[in-house]
């Protein structure tokens, strides 16, 4: 056989292995770097708008509050009533073809947001219409998350729940002996985010639990057990939080 | 600038006070992954970078890998995008032969575009722990050479090096210290790397490729 025929044969094993997971992993890499280059935009737009209305930027330094109040932004007048302020300023009084790369700012980071939207619904569509049990115990986006760390859906399916549970921690080198960290991408779940602190850990045991029962049903017998493992899993979070609440 | 000959198609190129490592650009006029190109009477020479490339950094800690031929057939192991396998393309020219054997389909894509412009590497998209079938389309080789960063790295080489060694070839593997055992140190991984691959073959020399990669070694051996 020559280079060709080697090169023929490659490029069919490249196109049957492509799987849903590797789309998966670039959309989470996606809305993780749109969020980063949303971020750097808010903060460049911020100083700016800083520096003509300080009053207010004193005010604004929380990005959803800051983008609420200057979607109806064109000058300090605009918005200095819904702040409480006065329009004397100390700021630099800006040309208005400055005050309009402000405005044009604000829209790129409003697009940015929609656009991260787009990716967010189209994460939770893929999850819920190829892994529906695991969507149903961690919704769409965390899935994601987990198949990105792990590399593939098979993977996961193969990892006990314990390791799942911390998946997603800064560093995954475990050293023997160190008490293992609790705040993996399983942390961020609605379910656990829903429960009192104390009993956080256990709810976060208990969810890596059934995502690791999901993941498996997903991958080996592809039923759709979905209804059922939800309902098992929120009577058990109910009976930790039970629990939690009468150690106080 | 002068030229000083390093293996088949190798050369340090001299300027001034720092010496660069190339291999003569079989490729005329292209560079493959952003190294420079420099051209001297006539002839390219593609910056060969050794913190890219282990092969590049065996050359810089002073080993020269000269069982690297012109004319002959490698077998390599975690090809990856294929940035060391063009300098192995360079220096075993047009009449040599690389079987580049990458199991990831996403890195592997680069791997064949590359082999779509240089006549000399076959590109296999597979595990390297599973070549057994792959046998009727592979050879024995003079070189096998392996950088896959997995925990049994070792068993991988020394079953491909059965199946698909020349006796008397020899072979090359990076050990990365870490992919074995996060938590042993690395000068014992390399020493067990080393105590298992004497065994089978004969140790030609290891070498630790620091600073150019942080824990990673790379061995030497013959059949
Ligand atoms: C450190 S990179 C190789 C870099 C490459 N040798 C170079 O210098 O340009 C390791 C590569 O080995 C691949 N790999 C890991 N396990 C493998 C296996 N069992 N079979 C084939 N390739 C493997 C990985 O996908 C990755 O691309």
């Amino acid at each position: 056989m020559n280079n060709e025929d080697f090169i023929n044969r490659a490029r069919k094993s490249v196109k049957e292995r492509w799987t849903v997971d590797t789309i998966i992993k670039k959309l989470i890499e996606m809305l993780d770097q749109s969020s980063k280059a949303e971020n750097i935009l808010f903060k460049a737009v911020y100083d700016l708008f800083f520096l003509y209305y300080p009053e207010a930027g004193a005010k604004l330094e929380e990005k959803d509050k800051f983008m609420e109040i200057m979607e109806g932004f064109s000058n300090r007048n605009s918005i200095k009533d819904n702040l409480d302020l006065s329009e004397d300023s100390m700021g630099y009084d800006l040309d208005k073809e400055d005050i309009e790369i402000i405005k044009n700012g604000v829209k790129e980071i409003m697009n940015m947001r929609s656009f991260k939207e787009s990716i967010e619904r189209r994460i939770n569509e893929i999850i819920k219409e190829k892994y529906p049990n695991t969507y149903t115990v961690l919704g769409g986006v965390i899935t994601a998350r987990l198949i990105s760390i792990a590399g593939s859906i098979q993977k996961l399916a193969i990892m006990p729940s314990s390791k799942i549970q911390i998946l997603g921690t800064e560093n995954t080198v475990f050293l023997r002996g160190k008490k293992t960290p609790k705040y993996g991408v399983i942390f961020k779940t609605k379910l656990v985010q829903s429960v009192d602190d104390n009993v956080k850990g256990k709810t976060a045991k208990i969810v890596a639990g059934y995502a690791s029962l999901a993941i498996k049903t997903d991958v080996f017998s592809k039923e759709d057990k979905s209804k059922d493992l939800l309902r098992k899993l929120e009577e058990e979070v109910k009976r930790a939080r039970g629990n939690g609440k009468s150690d106080r | 600038m002068e030229t000083e000959r390093v293996i088949d198609n190798t050369y340090w190129i001299n300027r001034g006070s720092r010496r660069v490592l190339t291999t003569i650009n079989m490729q005329t006029g292209k560079s493959v992954y952003g190294e420079r190109i420099f051209k001297i009477n006539g002839k390219e020479y593609r910056e060969w970078i050794p913190s890219r490339s282990k092969l590049a950094a065996t050359i810089y800690k002073g080993f020269k890998p000269d069982s690297l031929k012109e004319g002959i057939s490698v077998l390599y192991l975690g090809a990856s995008t294929g940035t060391t396998v063009s300098h192995v393309s360079d220096i075993v020219g047009k009449n040599g032969k690389i079987y580049a054997v990458e199991i990831s389909e996403e890195v592997g894509v680069k791997l064949i575009l590359l082999a779509e412009t240089r006549k000399n590497i076959y590109p296999i998209i597979y595990d390297a722990a599973k070549l057994e079938d792959k046998r009727e389309i592979l050879e024995r080789c003079d070189f096998i050479y392996e950088d896959v960063a997995q925990r049994n790295q070792v068993e991988i080489f020394i079953k491909n090096a059965n199946l698909f060694l020349k006796r008397g070839g020899y072979g090359a593997i990076a050990i990365k210290a870490k992919s074995i055992d996060v938590l042993a140190k690395p000068r014992d991984i390399i020493e067990k790397a080393r105590e298992t691959l004497s065994k089978r073959f004969s140790i030609i020399k290891s070498i630790d490729l620091y600073p150019f990669q942080k824990d990673h070694s790379i061995i030497f051996v013959k059949n």
